[in-house]
């Protein structure tokens, strides 16, 4: 679990639905942190989840077969009717951050309250990494290229 | 004691059935290591456990939910079907609540089954 999650979720049985007489509803961490990576794939402007493994938040799912309902880079805490989810994403370039990580802090509510019933506090977001659009795919073109005009320019050594 | 003892993998078992018959439910979840079930008589119930020691006795049910539906209502649903199969099975000995814990989400259509 992140240390940056400091909040003390409130634990008092009060108007939810989660705690009722004929028993309590508990949503996993593990459940919650889905929801909330698939939440925040969905935003234009997230390129993935997670960061530098160094300084991303570890995710809260260890056994998690396939990257498209990877929960790295989430960490969640989950109390009786109340959630607060830590995120760490890549973004695009030159998007604003900001406005990226609002959209994303909108969507994961949106969707985690929606789906769990649980009231979501805060959902602080690190930026870890920046993706420059085609960045990669260009550079590996013109090295292809160079190579092309090396071995063309070279001269020949058979008649 | 007048009473029928009934075994707590008995309960479980129906705890079980009427979990899985709920939509979206996909399976009974017992943990990473498999631990959390009922044991008795050589039998294991995975996914549901039965606290009677301190009376009231509690039921705790595990499952793994399907994306989709919102989970609190799945987990209603859950408690209801068990209430109801409990009720109607083993007269005398309905359990007066059920703890439901959603332990696990599937998407459709992956094979993410973790």
């Amino acid at each position: 679990m992140s240390d940056s999650t400091t909040t003390n979720l409130e634990s008092g049985t009060s108007g939810s639905h989660l705690q009722t007489e004929r028993g309590v509803t508990h949503i996993a961490d593990s459940v919650v942190g889905k929801i909330a990576a698939l939440a925040a794939r969905e935003v234009n402007g997230v390129v993935d989840l997670g960061g530098p493994a160094a300084s991303a938040i570890g995710g809260v799912v260890g056994r998690i077969r396939g990257e498209e309902h990877s929960t790295a880079g989430v960490g969640v805490e989950v109390g009786e009717r109340q959630a607060a989810i830590d995120m760490s994403m890549k973004c695009e370039y030159p998007l604003p951050l900001h406005e990226v990580a609002d959209a994303v802090r909108e969507n994961v509510v949106d969707r985690v309250e929606s789906m769990t019933g649980l009231e979501v506090i805060e959902v602080n977001i690190s930026v870890l990494d920046l993706a420059f659009p085609g960045g990669e795919e260009e550079e590996a073109e013109r090295e292809a290229e160079r190579q092309r005009q090396e071995t063309a320019s070279e001269p020949s050594r058979v008649r | 004691m007048g009473a029928a003892e009934v075994s707590p993998v008995a309960v479980a078992r129906v705890a079980a059935a009427a979990a899985m018959r709920t939509p979206d439910v996909v399976d009974l979840h017992s943990g990473v290591a498999g631990e959390f079930a009922t044991y008795g008589g050589g039998e294991r119930v995975a996914g549901v456990r039965l606290r009677r020691r301190d009376p009231p006795a509690r039921l705790e049910v595990r499952v793994t939910a399907r994306y989709g539906r919102p989970l609190d209502e799945v987990a209603a649903d859950v408690r209801d079907n068990v209430l109801l199969d409990l009720s109607g099975t083993l007269p005398g000995q309905p359990p007066a609540t059920v703890d439901v814990r959603v332990a696990d989400l599937v998407f459709p259509g992956s094979g993410d089954r973790s």
